[in-house]
């Protein structure tokens, strides 16, 4: 698992105004929770936050530093939540979760696939599920619980009950949940995808 | 084409399209998508002709959805129809975009070519797009 750290600083001004101000400086507004009973509002530099969520992604720990105020202090954490403009992608706002390490704690990790270069026939391996909740101790979060597709034939379907976890990390999602399917490929172009309904009706009793 | 099989009024009204796309901003089933970074109403015809582009390229293999459906009614008047009357007869279908949306996602190709295929449908839709890619697994979110 990689670990990496993440300096921020503590905020006083809140709200909307103070945020957008905050974000125009190159920083994101962010909270942590999980330190005590009051959340620390935070503000972390945004290229900072771009190369942490390079390295650590948000399913591993996190070592977090809160510089100034006088909540300071270092904290493990993971990254919950990351908002971004869906048009501009920039952060808009970030939440980090101080977990205690000898504590089990509910989490997603990835699913990753393995073998898909190995495999003999063309069907379409299809990742249908694509993050699995686990639980354990923060410590031993896995970058992901992997899946091998090599020896899967076209029609083929792995659930969550095939899948080994690593030790120290039970798996809480539904075992009938669908992880990966192999369906056939395409041959021919398909017919079209909405089929000829004719026109539409005017359903029940109609306008009022 | 893509159209409701029935609707409980046959006419709307056209509404705006003010703000971006708080859903469907994401990719939820492909590895690729394809994104609005402007409003519009997406018509039945130029989303089958997206599709049509995108299937072609990929030919044998891969695997296209579309995540946007019309579910809104145009209605026209005839030509040369005086004002007045009342509203038009429903002409086409429409799908209401919002920037940010996500219309379109594939999987099952290499990059190049679900890339390409992307670049195929854009050129059939009447807004400015970008190709979205899901962020790598283990590897962090991708921006």
């Amino acid at each position: 698992m990689t670990e990496t750290s993440l300096t921020v600083q503590v905020r006083e001004a809140l709200g909307k105004g103070a945020a957008r101000r905050l974000r125009r400086s190159g920083l994101v507004p962010g909270v942590v929770y999980g330190t005590g009973p009051q959340a620390i509002h935070v503000a972390v530099p945004e290229r900072e936050l771009f190369r942490t969520l390079q390295i650590a992604g948000t399913h591993s720990l996190v070592d977090l530093h809160i510089a100034g105020g006088g909540n300071g202090g270092r904290h493990k954490v993971l990254i919950k939540e990351v908002q971004q403009d869906p048009v501009r992608d920039e952060f808009v706002h970030v939440d980090f979760h101080a977990v205690a390490l000898d504590q089990e704690i509910q989490t997603t990790v990835p699913v990753a696939l393995e073998g898909e270069d190995a495999r003999a026939d063309d069907g379409i391996v299809q990742l249908v599920l694509r993050e699995i909740q686990i639980s354990c101790l923060p410590t031993d979060i896995p970058e992901a619980i992997t899946v091998d597709v090599s020896g899967l034939a076209v029609g083929d379907v792995v659930t969550v009950g095939q899948l080994t976890p690593p030790p120290g990390v039970a798996i809480l999602t539904d075992p009938e949940e669908t992880v990966v399917t192999v369906s056939a490929p395409r041959l021919a172009e398909e017919e079209p995808a909405g089929e000829e309904a004719g026109e539409a009706d005017e359903g029940g009793g109609g306008e009022e | 084409m893509l159209m409701p099989r029935r609707v409980k009024y046959r006419k709307h009204q056209r509404g705006r399209m003010r703000g971006t796309a708080h859903r469907g901003n994401t990719l939820q089933y492909g590895e690729f998508g394809l994104q609005t970074l402007e409003p519009a109403w997406i018509t039945s015809n130029q989303i089958e002709a997206a599709r049509v582009a995108m299937t072609r390229h990929m030919r044998r293999g891969g695997k296209v959805w579309i995540t946007i459906f019309p579910h809104k009614p145009v209605t026209k008047k005839p030509a040369e129809v005086r004002m007045g009357g009342g509203k038009g007869s429903p002409e086409y279908w429409v799908a209401v975009v919002k920037p940010g949306r996500v219309m379109f996602e594939v999987a099952g190709v290499p990059e190049d070519v679900a890339r390409e295929a992307l670049r195929l449908a854009a050129h059939k839709l009447p807004v400015k797009t970008k190709v979205v890619e899901r962020e790598r697994a283990a590897g962090g979110e991708a921006r």
